[in-house]
């Protein structure tokens, strides 16, 4: 009997933790994230090297949702785009920002990040959660910066798609030059100008490295 | 190094001048090439080719100064001088703020002032915002937006890099209101203010920069719409139906199904 009732409560714990999991809010799933990225950042002292990359994408690739981020990147242009043109764009738009972000990650290991709590309601799609960045070690301008993530509801929970920093969007302000583009030679030339721009820095990471 | 001989005149306020008589220049030869795509970039032959130049010198003159002078100043020089511009555009923006109505920050603003150019050895050091009276700079430009002028064509200053036509009025407001014009009337002396200030404020956005080659396929339209949301932002506009010309994102990507 006794056995029972600990096998009852155990089974109790494991099923409302992973209904925790599955209900994780965007604003924790944003702290959590954030925290666990400056715990590795910490690590090696603060070294940029492959393994801190790699846990770092690892921690933060999931929680994204490319493909609409991609999209919103693009604009009215994205229909125009067939459905393996529109994989190759996301694929090509991720490495970019990946390898941006990557690069310079390990100057953000020493920033606090608060981020505020939000409530949204329970039938809302989209949220966005806003951060504060301070970084203690940046010369004279103390003022911090606003981040803020904007995500959608998934089946598997919360994906971020669009980031602002101090209001300026990661994502849209590759729009108008996207359009440019596309409107000069389509989505192949889009592709076209992502390969050639990761091509370029991963061969100027090989000169640097 | 440019700067020097754009600012090098006996007459400080005719040093000021040359700027906007820039300006029209640029601006004229902008009507005439234009086949505008963006319409918040009207000028954009004439201000890709400003870009091309500020590009060249920054490469050549400004960045390697910015990173000379972050290798040989230790940080807390570089935080001094800092917060000595910082603490005179804390005037600036005292009077901004009670122009845009903002009673409290311009009075914050104040204390700001008051603490730093005090306690705080003339600006040498922000004991103000430890203190719990954070810094919201604001300026002209800024005050213009939130009476209503909004929207405005982009402009690239030389050597200034970013502005809109609006930020460039307010710009020539700033540096008039701002103190060092009444504290430094010698131009030698004002010269060599805006240069330290330059080479700071450079030095400051070094990772900003660095970043932005990066992440840019066109340095141009990156910095002018990065640029030109940031500002729309700063003047409560992020949301303005004149920018949300693009069709929703559901609609281009249907919620329900989230790709992988």
């Amino acid at each position: 009997m006794k056995n029972l009732l600990g096998k009852l409560l155990i089974c109790c714990a494991f099923v409302s933790f992973s209904l925790h999991a599955m209900a994780e809010t965007p604003d924790e799933l944003v702290r959590d994230t954030s925290r666990q990225v400056l715990d590795v950042l910490k690590r090696d002292n603060g070294k940029n090297t492959k393994n801190i990359r790699a846990e770092v994408e690892a921690l933060v690739l999931p929680k994204f949702d490319f493909t609409r981020m991609t999209a919103l990147a693009v604009g009215r242009g994205w229909r125009d785009a067939t459905p393996d043109q529109q994989k190759q764009l996301t694929d090509q738009f991720r490495m970019l920002l990946v390898r941006t972000y990557s690069s310079t990650m390990t100057r953000f290991k020493n920033a606090q990040i608060t981020v505020q709590a939000s409530a949204p309601a329970a039938d809302a799609r989209e949220v966005t959660v806003r951060s504060e960045v301070e970084l203690p070690a940046n010369a004279g301008d103390k003022r911090s910066a606003q981040v803020d993530y904007t995500l959608i509801k998934t089946p598997t929970g919360w994906r971020v798609y669009n980031v602002s920093i101090e209001g300026a969007s990661l994502v849209t302000i590759y729009r108008n030059n996207f359009n440019d583009i596309l409107r000069q030679g389509g989505p192949d030339a889009l592709i076209q100008s992502l390969k050639d721009k990761n091509d370029a820095l991963s061969g100027g990471k090989h000169a640097s490295n | 190094m440019e700067w020097k001989t754009l600012f090098a005149h006996r007459d400080p306020r005719r040093a000021r001048r040359v700027l906007p008589a820039l300006l029209a220049v640029s601006l004229l030869a902008g009507c005439a090439a234009a086949t505008p795509q963006n319409r918040f970039d009207p000028y954009e032959a004439a201000n890709r080719k400003v870009h091309a130049f500020n590009d060249v010198v920054d490469r050549a003159a400004l960045q390697p100064l910015a990173r000379g002078y972050r290798a040989v100043t230790p940080e807390p020089a570089r935080a001094a001088v800092s917060n000595v511009f910082g603490n005179l555009e804390d005037v600036v923006s005292v009077v901004n703020h009670l122009l845009q109505g903002q009673f409290a920050r311009a009075s914050s603003d104040l204390m700001r002032v008051a603490l730093n150019s005090t306690l705080g050895l003339g600006g040498l050091i922000d004991i103000a915002t430890p203190a719990g009276l954070p810094s919201y700079k604001t300026g002209f430009g800024e005050t213009l937006g939130r009476w209503g002028y909004q929207n405005s064509a982009y402009v690239v200053l030389p050597l200034l890099g970013p502005s809109t036509v609006r930020d460039t009025v307010g710009r020539a407001a700033d540096i008039a209101s701002n103190p060092r014009t009444y504290l430094l009337p010698e131009p030698a002396d004002a010269n060599v203010a805006t240069g330290v200030n330059l080479l700071s404020q450079r030095a400051n956005a070094l990772e900003l920069t660095d970043a932005a080659d990066e992440a840019a396929l066109d340095k141009y339209s990156f910095t002018r719409d990065a640029y030109l949301q940031y500002r729309r932002t700063r003047i409560g506009a992020a949301d303005s139906p004149a920018m949300n010309d693009e069709p929703s994102i559901d609609a281009l990507v249907p919620p329900e199904a989230p790709a992988k």
